[in-house]
């Protein structure tokens, strides 16, 4: 097992995958495959799905059912292997916290006792990421596999990539993305929908904050981004962010992201919605294209999507003839179910078409498929 | 702290005060100005594109030689100089800019009843250039009246009123609407 390729394995499918690995060590959660597959219907896309998932994934389901039982094998084989060893650190752990409180050692005995302690978790730790890794590796093979299969009932000009398909180059000028030292993206989806051009990728940032002993890593974005073809032509740079009160808008203006980017060029916009301008802040570097952008109709619709997403943190930008949305949300989209789950892929299907409902609603209630100038 | 000194200390922040009251009622007089020049802009791309329309339109709208010939008028008094710091001339100008969209309204309505003007591949493009004109007309006529109500809400509040007196800085007029466009629309004019 290569570690970049393990390591690869478990930014794919994330900490779940980690835990599905001890869950499938109890012979009633996994649950072995009846033969049926049954699927919710938002909007009724199960009816028309149907006849696409015989035709794709279902050919699919019994080779990928025998590799799940395998993977679930092969897990539970491993945790055989390494759970000896590991109650084993656990004990000593234990039993070194317990005795190095003692007061006849010293405060370097101490420190090195705490070192240990700490390195044998980090040590069983890996055992046990080893042991869950044949289940890491096939949730990530149904990402490779059918999702793409999935991803294409929504049109032909539908593609998945689970390593993301956004750049932090193509959306750093739009001065909406969070300051940040790392940075995830995963799970890219790229189509039209309406006719409208779309490109979505979840994206995690992370910043290191404080110094010395005060110092940790603070996730600043945890969300979707999602380009989108804008539904008018303009040439300037108009920003929409989330109001955070008369000071931290003045501050976060001068000091933060806003100031990375040109801030000399943005004006704040005072427009006319008096809801609108307790929800939002607007900046631009033109502010008859920003009133252009953002008509009375169109901040109506940028409400009514904040309502829809139930109050997760909305931002949007347009520039470079775009648009720009970023959606916070706590919530993991385009995850694979768990592999105590038999292999029909209809768990996974009825939340990835719910969670395109979401994405296809922005376009929906922002009206950006008709041109109506409004 | 001896009471001369205490008068001089208060005397100064009374002054800076008042000029920083006074720099603010003047950056939003040019503010308003700014806005101003922006609807100009929009107002000339408009009247840039009128002549075309005019044009494809009198082949088939020959009848209506008192509707283009308004159109032209108007067209020419908006391409006019005028006073941008002269209240009443700046209404005026508005006015006029405002007739002149409620006109074109009007030729736009006609040019609906012939299906052949209506479908003229350069009829098409022509109206299109227009109605994204006038979103940009609108557009910048919210910029300019919020601009102007700044500027009103900062002379007519004591002691700005003082001050603008002092400075010689007056009111703006608003873009207003057409008075149709307030009105109710009657489907059976049309019909």
């Amino acid at each position: 097992m290569k570690i970049s390729r393990a390591w690869k394995a478990y930014r794919d499918v994330g900490f779940s995958g980690y835990l599905d690995g001890f869950r499938c060590l109890v012979p009633g959660f996994v649950r072995p495959w009846d033969g049926m597959a049954e699927f919710d219907d938002p909007a009724d896309a199960s009816q028309y799905f149907a006849p696409h998932y015989e035709r794709l994934i279902k050919p699919k389901v019994e080779v990928f059912e025998e590799n799940r039982l395998k993977a679930i094998d092969d897990c539970r084989r491993r945790h055989m292997l390494v759970l000896p060893a590991v109650v084993a650190i656990f004990a000593g752990a234990i039993w070194a916290i317990i005795e190095f409180h003692a007061p006849q050692y010293t405060h370097n005995q101490k420190e090195l006792a705490e070192l240990l302690i700490y390195g044998s978790f980090f040590v069983a730790t890996l055992f046990l990421a080893w042991a869950s890794y044949p289940v890491v590796v096939y949730r990530q093979s149904v990402k490779s596999d059918i999702f793409p299969d999935v991803f294409s009932f929504f049109g032909p000009e539908f593609s998945y990539n689970p390593n993301g398909l956004i750049d932090m180059d193509e959306i750093e000028p739009s001065g909406i993305v969070p300051s940040y030292d790392y940075y995830h993206i995963e799970d890219g989806i790229k189509g039209r929908y309406k006719g409208v051009d779309l490109k979505i990728s979840e994206l995690k940032l992370r910043e290191e904050r404080g110094s010395g002993k005060n110092r940790r890593t603070v996730t600043t974005f945890k969300g979707i981004a999602v380009i989108l073809e804008a539904h008018k032509d303009f040439s300037g740079w108009t920003i929409v962010r989330k109001d955070q009160g008369f000071i931290a808008n003045f501050v976060s203006s001068k000091l933060g992201t806003l100031s990375r980017k040109k801030s000399a060029e943005l004006e704040n916009v005072r427009l006319e919605d008096p809801e609108f301008e307790k929800m939002f802040e607007v900046y631009g570097t033109d502010q008859i294209e920003a009133r252009f952008l953002l008509t009375t109709s169109f901040m109506q619709r940028l409400l009514d999507l904040k309502n829809a997403l139930d109050g997760k943190g909305l931002q949007c930008a347009f520039y470079q003839k775009k648009l720009l949305i970023m959606v916070s949300s706590k919530h993991n989209y385009f995850e694979t179910s768990s592999v105590c789950e038999p292999a029909t892929f209809v768990n996974d299907i009825n939340i990835i078409l719910r969670e395109m409902a979401v994405i296809f609603d922005i376009i929906n209630i922002l009206k950006l498929h008709e041109r109506t100038g409004l | 702290m001896e009471p001369t000194t205490i008068i001089l200390i208060v005397l100064l922040g009374l002054c800076a005060l008042l000029y920083f009251w006074y720099a603010g009622i003047i950056t939003k007089r040019n503010k308003a100005l700014e806005a101003l020049s922006g609807i100009d802009v929009q107002l000339q791309k408009r009247l840039d594109v009128i002549p075309n329309i005019l044009k494809i339109a009198k082949k088939f709208l020959d009848h209506e030689k008192g509707l283009l010939s308004e159109i032209t008028a108007l067209r020419e008094k908006i391409d006019q100089n005028y006073n941008k710091h002269n209240s009443d001339e700046v209404k005026a100008h508005l006015d006029a800019a405002r007739d002149l969209g409620g006109k074109m309204g009007q030729l736009m309505v006609q040019v609906e009843a012939y299906p052949d003007l209506k479908s003229d591949q350069t009829m098409v493009q022509a109206m299109q250039s227009y109605n994204e004109v006038e979103a940009q007309i609108a557009a910048a006529r919210r910029f300019y009246n919020s601009a102007v109500n700044d500027l009103r809400n900062a002379i007519q509040i004591f002691p700005g009123n003082v001050i603008a007196g002092w400075a010689g800085v007056s009111d703006m007029p608003f873009y207003e609407a057409e008075e149709r466009a307030a009105q109710a629309v009657d489907a059976a004019e049309y019909l």
